[in-house]
């Protein structure tokens, strides 16, 4: 009859085995049968007695269960070794912030609207959703993939010693002189804007150029033209407290989310119309649907610049207006 | 978090140094379990998921050699340091003692001077009462 604590080291011992590379199972196993064997010797003699099944089960407890006996014979792997993985983490974030994130602010501002505009079901709103899920799981996926080769795959490391300190970037430093000249400028480019965008409705062809004589405004233009007119003016105020008030580093950031929230607005109203300009006459047709066309791509692109926007914008306001409620002395740390 | 902080660091200095102490031990030759008990002897306790494959892994690199044998009929494998394994085990230990001759130097002028020596236990009881 075979001893109860043979059988349970033997027991632990196949265990251990499962987990092991085959070519060295057999060696690794022998090893470590002959150490158990010698720790049970040992201590039967101490005690002048066989060891019971729960003295023996108590001394495997000890030793960890086979998963993680086997695992300290592995070798140690990594899939994106400490060489790329910070690179790994940026695109990731890169992806999230460029993608998904304003993915997620168009679907919510898409349910939102569907929501305010009828009380159907909400399954389509969820289907895209689970679809972003997809997208999510799939692009992280693929990304993660492609470095793990690149790390398996990679004879050059990006951390090797083959690097020029004299080629680092320059330090980032805005003189007040360069912030005064950037203000300025930037009212000065602002009234030109607005002049501009004021002159528009008597003079087309400021905007879409000859075409003027064969396609007008459609009434849509009404609804967002004063709101355009209001953003431009915020811009040039922008700049004003930009110039005189440079220390108070919360307000741009929280001026430029209030500005995108207004422009997210307008895109949005562009978005469900889809109309933007009429022929005038029979040959403006074909002009009046080639603008319509551009100008819906062109809202697309927008809608999703001010998605990345208020998420930029949103965070930068929340950091700065954080750092502003702070002691000055953390200021300068 | 403290005692997970020190229990980290802990580790990771016993790690280097019980390398040492295995090729140190091992200039006469010892079977795994025979070897976990002399460096148990020694104040220097071990734990066989640690033992084996660190020297398996100081085999591979060639430090050390190995070879079964029956002994108290029993099948054994049996450690040594090889030629190679010698070379390193006295530069780890020349390494070793410039690493504590220099924090014994950094260490002198902040400590009384009866307690120079950074191996006496009751140094970290003194060096958390002065860091407090």
């Amino acid at each position: 009859m075979t001893k109860p604590s043979t059988d349970l080291i033997d027991r632990y011992l196949q265990a251990v085995g499962f987990w092991l590379p085959r070519d060295q199972k057999q060696d690794i196993l022998a090893e470590l049968s002959e150490d158990l064997r010698s720790q049970l010797e040992d201590r039967e003699e101490e005690l002048g007695r066989a060891l019971t099944e729960s003295e023996v089960a108590d001394l495997l407890k000890k030793r960890g269960r086979p998963i993680f006996v086997a695992g300290q014979f592995l070798p140690q792997q990594n899939l994106i070794g400490p060489a790329l993985y910070p690179i790994y983490v940026l695109v990731l974030k890169i992806v999230a912030l460029c993608y998904l994130i304003p993915w997620l602010v168009v679907w919510l501002g898409i349910l939102i609207f569907n929501r305010a505009q009828s009380a159907t079901h909400l399954s389509g709103e969820w289907h895209s959703l689970g679809t972003l899920w997809t997208i999510v799981f799939t692009q992280f996926g693929i990304i993660t993939l492609v470095f793990a080769v690149i790390d398996r795959v990679s004879v050059k490391s990006p951390c090797g010693s083959d690097w020029d300190p004299r080629k680092l970037p320059k330090i980032k430093i805005e003189t007040p002189v360069k912030r005064r000249y950037n203000a300025v400028c930037g009212i000065i480019f602002g009234i030109f804007g607005l002049v501009w965008l004021l002159a528009i409705p008597d003079y087309p062809f400021l905007i879409i150029g000859p075409a003027a004589y064969l396609v007008k405004g459609a009434p849509i233009w009404m609804t967002v033209y004063w709101p355009m007119v209001a953003l431009a003016v915020a811009g040039i105020f922008e700049h004003v407290v930009r110039l005189l008030r440079p220390d108070l580093t919360w307000f741009p950031p929280t001026f430029n989310f209030a500005t995108t929230l207004l422009s997210a607005w307008i895109v949005n109203a562009l978005l469900h119309t889809q109309t933007y300009v009429l022929p005038i006459g029979p040959q403006g047709a074909g002009v009046a649907s080639a603008v319509n066309l551009s100008l819906l791509i062109t809202s697309g692109v927008l809608a999703v610049c001010c998605a990345v926007g208020l998420v930029v914008y949103g965070w930068q306001a929340i950091r700065e207006i954080r750092r502003s409620m702070q002691p000055a002395a953390l200021h300068m740390a | 978090m403290e005692t997970e902080v020190f229990e980290n660091l802990r580790l990771e200095l016993r790690r280097g140094s019980l390398t040492i102490a295995v090729l140190a031990q091992l200039r006469t030759e010892l079977y795994g379990y025979a070897l976990r008990k002399a460096l148990a002897d020694y104040g220097l306790a071990i734990d066989e998921n640690t033992l084996y494959p660190l020297l398996r892994r100081l085999e591979t690199q060639g430090l050390l050699v190995s070879h079964w044998r029956e002994e108290e009929k029993r099948n054994k494998r049996f450690y040594r340091l090889s030629p190679q394994g010698e070379i390193i085990l006295y530069q780890l230990l020349n390494e070793h003692e410039a690493m504590h001759a220099a924090i014994d130097r950094i260490m002198a002028p902040n400590l009384p001077p009866q307690a120079v020596s950074i191996t006496e236990p009751e140094i970290d009881t003194q060096e958390k009462e002065q860091l407090q």
